[in-house]
C-alpha cells in the first residue's frame, strides 16, 4: 500500500484515519463501521442462500439480442465486472449440463429408496428455508415502513426526564465494589451516568442520538447506537445493573419485552434492572399528535412494567412514583 | 499504416473508461489510423460500436497495435497476452480488494483476480500508460517494463451550462454551506467520512450545512449504509444522494456547492478535482492516491480525515469570498500543469510511437 493511502473501507476493525481522532469522533466513525454487512444475520443468510441457489441477475427491461453464439441471457449476467462465466465457459457449461443431466438420470435410477428419501428431506428443508426467508422479508418490511417514511420520528417524542432519579440510584444497586458495570440506555445528557460514577460505580451509556453523544464532550463510555443492538453486544451475565429509559417509551410492545429480557440476560444474579417510563399523560401532552399516531409505541403504565418484571422472574419489584415535579416513574427489580 | 485497436471488457456510455475509449478511437481515426473497439461482452447501447474480441483473430494484421483498457477482470487479459502484436496497457487503476472485503465478497474476489491479471499481463506489455504517477507506480510494481503518464481523456471534457431548474431545486434545499462529494458509492470513496465531518461541522459551527453526494451505488451495501448512517446521525434531510444525473445537472451541483470534499482512500486520478477547479469550487481533499499530484498546491490537502479536522478545513475555505479565492489560487496554473488539454495528442503519439517502432518500446 502506498504511504499516502490510508485504509478505511469503513468495515469493522479498519482504522479510520492516520491520526487518532477524539473519543467523540471515534465513536461517530465506529457507528458506520458497525453498518458493514459482513457478519450480520441478514448478510450471512443472504450469502448462504445465494450459494445454495445461485440465480442469474434479473433481465433488464429492454435488451438487444446478443451476438450469435453467445447464450441468450448474456446481457442479464450484467456488467463485465460481474462476469464469472464467459463465452467459452458457457459452451462448456452447456455440454457439462447435458452430461450431468444424463448422469443424474442414471444415478437416480441406480439409487435406492434411501437416497430418494434423503433427497426428499433435503428438498423439504430447502423449501422451509425459502419460506422462512419470505416470512422474514415480510416482517422486516413491516417493521421498516414507518421508519422509512418518518426517519426522524424518534426525535419528535419527548425525551425521558430521568434526572430526578439520580439521587436514588445508590439505594437501587448493589454496592459499587461488586464486579461488573452498570449500563444506562438511553443515557441522554449523561446525568445518571455522572451520578452513578460519582458513587463509585463503573458505568457505560448507550445513546442513539448522535448529537447527544457529541454534546457529552466525547465521554468514551458512551456508545452511539440503538440500545437493543448495543446491549446485545454485551456478554451474558456481565452487568451489575441495567437502567432503561427513553427507548422503552418509544419501542413497540414486542420490542419493550425483548429489551427487558435482553437486559435480564446480560446481568449477574442479584443485579438490578430498572426502567424509567415516562408518565403516559405527560408523554401525550408533550408529544406532537403525528408522533403519537405514528410512533411504534408509547410508555407503558408502571403497573404494567411491574407485572412484566414479575413475569420475567425479577424479585423485589418496586414502583416509585415521580418526585419533585419529575415526569418519569421508576420500576426496579432484582435478578434472582 | 498500422491499425491501433482497443480492447475493453464492456463499452459503456457515461462511464470513465468507456468514454475514454471512444474518445481515443475518434482521435486515432482523425489521424487516419484504422481503429476498432473489441469487447468481451456487448452493451446494448454501444453494441454497434464494438466487435466480439474473438473476431479479431480472423482480422489480425501483424503490424497492428493492441491497446487494452485495463480497469477490471476480463478473459481478454490472458488472450491478449498470447497475441503476436504489441500490447499496450492503458491502466485505469484497480481499487484494492481490501476496501470491499467488509462489504461485498463477490467484488472482493473480482478485484483480487483483477490484480492477479495485472501482474500477469503487465510484464508482457510493450508499453503501459497510466493516468497518473500514482497509477504508474502500480504498473511498475506489476512488472510493466516501460511506462508513461497521460491523464484520462474524460478529464478534458468541459461540463455544459448548468441545468437551471435543477439548480433552483438544489438551491431550495441547500443550507447555509453546501458541501459536495462526487464519486461512485463505493467503500474506497469514503463518502461516510464526509457525512461524519458534516455532522461535526453542524455541531460545532454551522447547524444548517448540507451535503450533496453525487454517485451511482456501485456497491449496494455501502450505498445503503451511507443512507442509514445519515439517518442515524439525524442528517436525513441534510444529506442528498443523487445518482444518474446529467452533466448539466452535475454542473448545477458544482454551481450551488461551496466546497468539494473528496476523502477517497484510493483514487487513480480524481476527475471531480479537475471539474471543481474548472468550476471555481474550493476543494478539501484527502492526500491519498493520485489526489496530491492532481491538486498540486490548490485547495486543502489533508493528511488525516478526523471529522473535526475536515470540518475545520471546510470552514477555512468556505467562510467568505476571500477564503474561497485563497483556496482557488493557482487552480488555472495547475490545470495547465496537468496538460489535460493535450492528453489526447500525447496518447496518440505514444501509440503511434509503438506502432512505428515495430512493437518495441519507443
Amino acid at each position: 500500500m502506498p504511504d499516502n493511502e490510508a485504509d478505511d473501507a469503513g468495515g469493522p476493525g479498519a482504522p479510520a484515519t492516520d491520526h487518532a481522532p477524539s473519543a467523540a469522533e471515534a465513536e461517530l466513525l465506529d457507528v458506520f463501521s458497525r453498518l458493514a454487512p459482513a457478519g450480520t444475520h441478514r448478510w450471512n443468510f443472504q450469502e448462504s442462500m445465494g450459494r445454495l441457489n445461485p440465480q442469474p441477475p434479473p433481465a433488464p427491461a429492454a435488451v438487444v439480442p446478443p451476438w450469435e453464439g453467445l447464450p441468450p441471457d448474456v446481457w442479464a449476467r450484467g456488467r463485465s465486472a460481474q462476469v464469472g462465466q464467459r463465452m467459452v465457459g458457457d459452451v462448456l457449461a452447456a455440454v457439462a449440463d447435458l452430461l450431468a443431466t444424463d448422469a443424474r438420470a442414471a444415478a437416480t435410477e441406480a439409487a435406492g429408496a434411501q437416497a430418494q428419501a434423503d433427497r426428499q428431506q433435503f428438498t423439504a428443508a430447502w423449501d422451509a428455508l425459502r419460506y422462512l426467508a419470505v416470512r422474514l422479508e415480510r416482517l422486516e418490511r413491516r417493521s421498516d415502513v414507518v421508519a422509512d417514511l418518518f426517519p426522524d420520528l424518534a426525535r419528535d417524542v419527548p425525551e425521558a426526564d430521568v434526572g430526578p432519579w439520580a439521587e436514588h440510584l445508590a439505594h437501587w444497586f448493589t454496592p459499587p465494589e461488586a464486579e461488573g458495570s452498570v449500563i444506562h440506555g438511553e443515557s441522554g445528557d449523561g446525568s445518571l451516568l455522572r451520578a452513578l460514577r460519582a458513587l463509585g460505580y463503573q458505568v457505560r451509556g448507550i445513546e442513539p442520538r448522535a448529537e447527544r453523544v457529541w454534546a457529552g464532550a466525547g465521554d468514551p463510555t458512551v456508545t452511539l447506537g440503538e440500545v437493543t443492538d448495543r446491549l446485545g453486544d454485551v456478554a451474558d451475565g456481565e452487568l451489575a445493573g441495567v437502567i432503561l429509559s427513553g427507548c422503552i417509551d418509544r419501542l413497540d410492545l414486542p420490542g419493550k419485552l425483548l429489551l427487558t429480557e435482553l437486559a435480564l440476560s446480560k446481568t449477574t444474579p442479584g443485579a438490578t434492572v430498572a426502567v424509567l417510563p415516562t408518565d403516559q399523560q405527560a408523554f401525550a401532552d408533550a408529544s406532537p399528535v403525528t408522533a403519537l399516531d405514528l410512533a411504534p409505541g408509547r410508555p407503558l403504565h408502571p403497573e404494567t412494567w411491574s407485572a412484566v418484571f414479575a413475569r420475567v422472574g425479577l424479585a423485589d419489584v418496586r414502583w416509585h412514583r415521580p418526585e419533585g415535579g419529575g415526569l418519569t416513574h421508576a420500576v426496579v427489580g432484582r435478578r434472582r | 499504416m498500422a491499425a491501433i485497436h482497443q480492447f475493453v471488457p464492456m463499452l459503456h456510455h457515461h462511464d470513465a473508461v468507456g468514454e475514454h475509449t471512444m474518445a481515443l478511437q475518434a482521435l486515432l481515426r482523425a489521424e487516419g489510423v484504422a481503429s476498432k473497439i473489441y469487447s468481451e461482452l456487448p452493451d446494448p447501447h454501444t453494441a454497434d460500436r464494438t466487435s466480439p474480441y474473438l473476431d479479431y483473430e480472423a482480422e489480425a494484421d501483424p503490424g497492428d497495435v493492441l491497446v487494452y483498457q485495463f480497469a477490471t477482470e476480463s478473459a481478454m487479459a490472458g488472450w491478449l497476452l498470447q497475441r503476436d502484436q504489441p500490447l499496450v496497457i492503458n491502466y485505469h487503476s484497480v481499487t484494492p480488494p481490501r476496501f470491499f472485503a467488509p462489504w461485498n465478497l463477490g467484488i472482493t474476489q473480482i478485484q483480487t483476480a483483477c490484480l492477479q491479471e495485472l501482474a500477469m499481463v503487465a510484464p508482457g506489455a510493450t508499453l503501459g500508460i497510466a493516468v497518473s504517477e500514482f497509477d504508474r507506480a502500480e504498473l511498475r510494481e506489476a512488472g510493466c517494463p516501460s511506462t508513461e503518464v497521460v491523464p484520462v481523456l474524460t478529464a478534458g471534457r468541459h461540463l455544459p451550462p448548468a441545468d437551471a431548474p435543477f439548480g433552483r431545486w438544489l438551491q431550495s434545499v441547500a443550507g447555509s454551506t453546501t458541501w459536495l462529494s462526487v464519486g461512485r458509492l463505493a467503500p474506497n470513496k469514503s463518502h461516510h467520512l464526509a457525512i461524519a465531518a458534516l455532522f461535526a461541522h453542524r455541531m460545532a459551527t454551522d447547524p444548517s450545512a448540507t451535503l450533496i453526494v453525487v454517485g451511482s451505488p456501485a456497491e449496494p451495501h455501502y450505498a445503503a449504509a451511507l443512507r442509514h448512517y445519515a439517518a442515524q446521525l439525524g442528517l436525513g434531510d441534510a444529506v442528498r444522494f443523487l445518482s444518474g444525473i446529467s452533466e448539466a445537472e452535475l454542473a448545477a451541483c458544482y454551481e450551488v456547492a461551496d466546497v468539494l470534499v473528496m476523502l477517497s482512500a484510493h483514487e487513480g486520478f480524481g476527475v471531480p478535482l479537475v471539474e471543481a477547479m474548472r468550476q471555481g469550487v474550493p476543494i478539501v481533499a484527502r492526500d491519498a492516491g493520485a489526489v496530491g499530484e492532481v491538486l498540486g498546491n490548490v485547495g486543502v490537502l489533508l493528511a488525516s480525515t478526523g471529522p473535526l479536522e475536515v470540518a475545520t478545513a471546510v470552514q477555512g475555505v468556505s467562510g467568505d469570498s476571500e477564503a474561497r479565492e485563497r483556496a482557488l489560487a493557482g487552480a488555472d496554473e495547475q490545470l495547465q500543469r496537468l496538460a489535460i488539454a493535450s492528453a489526447g495528442k500525447r496518447l496518440v503519439e505514444a501509440l503511434l510511437a509503438v506502432a512505428g517502432a515495430g512493437g518495441q518500446s519507443p
